[in-house]
């Protein structure tokens, strides 16, 4: 441990996370300092403060706010049904005393890597035979469907470490299996609940392949926006570019932050 | 694993219930479409749905005749092979540098994964004006100098850096992830590694890493499946250029569904890919079988 961050010298540590910081950091405070008008030229600065460039992404992209609100109603619906299909499941799963879940549960993490792009196709078929091609609970479904499996696989893993007694005691006093869900299990699992759902809500609110594929006209995902607006506003400049992906990181970035004490609480499980 | 158990014999276990809705949409959104697109890779079904006549192996003849595919096959794997492990090696050196507890280390470790949130088209408009000599940062550094670099216009430097995009996105994650496991290594093995007076270097090897074991196959696996079909940053970054120096299967499935709408041939590119992704995850479950 004294190499590569090692406990011993606290100094080294330190600096490793500084570097790595300084490494995530640097670049997006580059696109800040541009967004907020200031561009180093040689040693100096050009350009005073100003917000002018995050007026000029709706400039740019009239239906950038519609946009917003569209993709938080799509990422946020979706995350709270990808949580509320995969708990029960979850905890169902780790009441299995056979073998067979622990096999079930790395190949449905390999389902969860899988590419968009060997279903989206076929899916945008299924969804347009049940009329839900297009339309905002499309999507939802969708992205709900792709985030399960690593819902279910995370949470499972989470509820697997804790122990089974107080189940078993609710079980022998006669509570039914969906009361000590709701009242043993649920108020247990909270901690990662809420690290799996910070977790797909980035990820649903990120997504562009399903979203392209699924999506025939306005609103568009916020994903899909940045990409028209990059692709074909040729004269587009870097301060309103960095203005935009700077209001499409601000969601994400301050969920994470306001559940930085929960995401601690994640267990991921190897296997 | 035994929590409260399957009831008594004999009464029906409406339990199972609870599995339904997950297992539902798994099955209808995302296994039945990958299903359908397999049977699809086989017929020339259309996006207008088309006849949907049986054609045999004539798409995969067709994707396989084209040498641009192989080479697109080659930048994913090369690819693969400079971001996963350049990733998994930052992660766990972060994850080890996070593992005494100190104030504020919550709110670091969150900082640290900023990267990761940013969308992958995001951090491809990011680092396209990143690496552009005008405004970018590479631009600032190289200063005077009259050639300043621009990566991505490079058909030798364009993959690497678009290498340097996804270890930027994807190391956090990885430190992110290993953590709880690192944080799992119980200090009196630790202790015990020191008083025995064991090198670093061997304590590492030895006692932390054996442990780690199936969460870096586990976080080795997501890496992998992250560089090997995700496309979304490439579209924005090079679009897979100059010439096809960039170019991926995922995005070459992409352009050829949305932009040639040819289905058929785009679904057998996709299948190809995940039939790869799938020998990966094969290999990934026989890894993860403990050794006897």
């Amino acid at each position: 441990m004294r190499r590569r961050g090692g406990s011993a010298r606290p100094g080294g540590r330190m600096i490793l996370i500084g570097l790595a910081l300084a490494a995530g950091w640097v670049p997006l405070g580059w696109a800040g300092l541009a967004a907020l008008g200031l561009q180093p030229a040689g040693g100096s600065w050009v350009g005073a403060l100003t917000l002018d460039n995050f007026a000029a992404v709706t400039g740019f992209e009239p239906a950038f706010g519609a946009e917003f609100a569209y993709t938080l109603a799509v990422a946020g619906l979706a995350t709270l049904l990808t949580v509320a299909a995969a708990f029960p499941a979850a905890y169902r799963l780790a009441q299995v005393r056979a073998a067979w879940p622990g096999r079930l549960m790395p190949g449905l993490l390999v389902l969860a890597v899988s590419p968009a792009i060997a279903y989206g196709l076929p899916l945008a078929a299924v969804l347009r035979g049940i009329g839900l091609y297009g339309t905002f609970a499309g999507l939802v479904l969708a992205s709900t469907a792709a985030q399960l499996p690593l819902a279910l696989w995370l949470l499972r893993g989470y509820l697997a470490q804790q122990p089974p007694e107080l189940a078993e005691a609710a079980r022998l006093e006669g509570a039914g299996w969906l009361t000590t869900l709701l009242q043993i299990g649920l108020p247990l699992a909270v901690g990662g609940i809420g690290a799996t759902a910070v977790l797909v809500f980035v990820l649903d609110w990120n997504l562009f392949v399903l979203p392209s594929l699924l999506t025939a006209g306005p609103p568009l995902v916020l994903p899909l926006a940045l990409r028209d607006f990059f692709a074909f506003e040729r004269d587009l400049d870097w301060p309103t570019a960095a203005a935009a992906l700077l209001l499409t990181l601000g969601p994400a970035l301050a969920l994470a932050l306001a559940a930085a004490r929960t995401l601690d609480r994640l267990v991921v499980r190897d296997g | 694993m035994s929590g409260g158990g399957p009831p008594p014999r004999g009464r029906r276990d409406v339990s199972w219930l609870a599995v339904a809705p997950a297992g539902l949409l798994i099955g209808l959104f995302l296994v039945l479409p990958a299903g359908l697109g397999l049977i699809g890779s086989f017929t020339d079904l259309g996006p207008s749905g088309g006849a949907g006549h049986f054609v045999g192996l004539a798409n995969y003849r067709a994707v396989l005749a084209d040498p641009s595919l192989g080479v697109a096959f080659g930048n994913a794997a090369l690819l693969t092979a400079l971001t996963a492990p350049i990733a998994i090696g930052t992660g766990l050196a972060l994850a080890l540098a996070l593992r005494r507890p100190f104030r504020g280390r919550g709110l670091v470790r969150v900082l640290l994964l900023a990267p990761w949130l940013v969308s992958p088209i995001a951090s491809g408009v990011l680092w396209h004006f990143l690496y552009n000599s005008q405004v970018g940062l590479l631009g600032w550094a190289a200063g005077w100098s009259a050639a300043a670099p621009h990566p991505l216009a490079d058909p030798h430097w364009a993959l690497p850096a678009v290498a340097g995009v996804e270890v930027w996105r994807l190391a956090p994650l990885a430190g992110f992830l290993l953590l709880p496991g690192v944080l799992a290594v119980p200090q009196d093995d630790l202790d015990a590694a020191t008083l025995a007076g064991s090198p670093a270097r061997v304590t590492l090897l030895q006692v932390i890493l054996p442990r780690l074991r199936g969460l870096l196959l586990t976080v080795l696996l997501l890496l992998i499946a992250d560089s090997l079909t995700t496309f979304d940053g490439i579209l924005v970054l090079t679009g897979g250029g100059p010439g096809s120096s960039t170019m991926v299967p995922a995005l070459y499935s992409y352009t050829l569904a949305v932009t040639g709408h040819d289905w058929p041939q785009a679904t057998t590119v996709a299948w190809l890919l995940l039939g790869l992704m799938l020998a990966v995850g094969a290999g990934y479950l026989r890894l993860l079988r403990p050794p006897p």
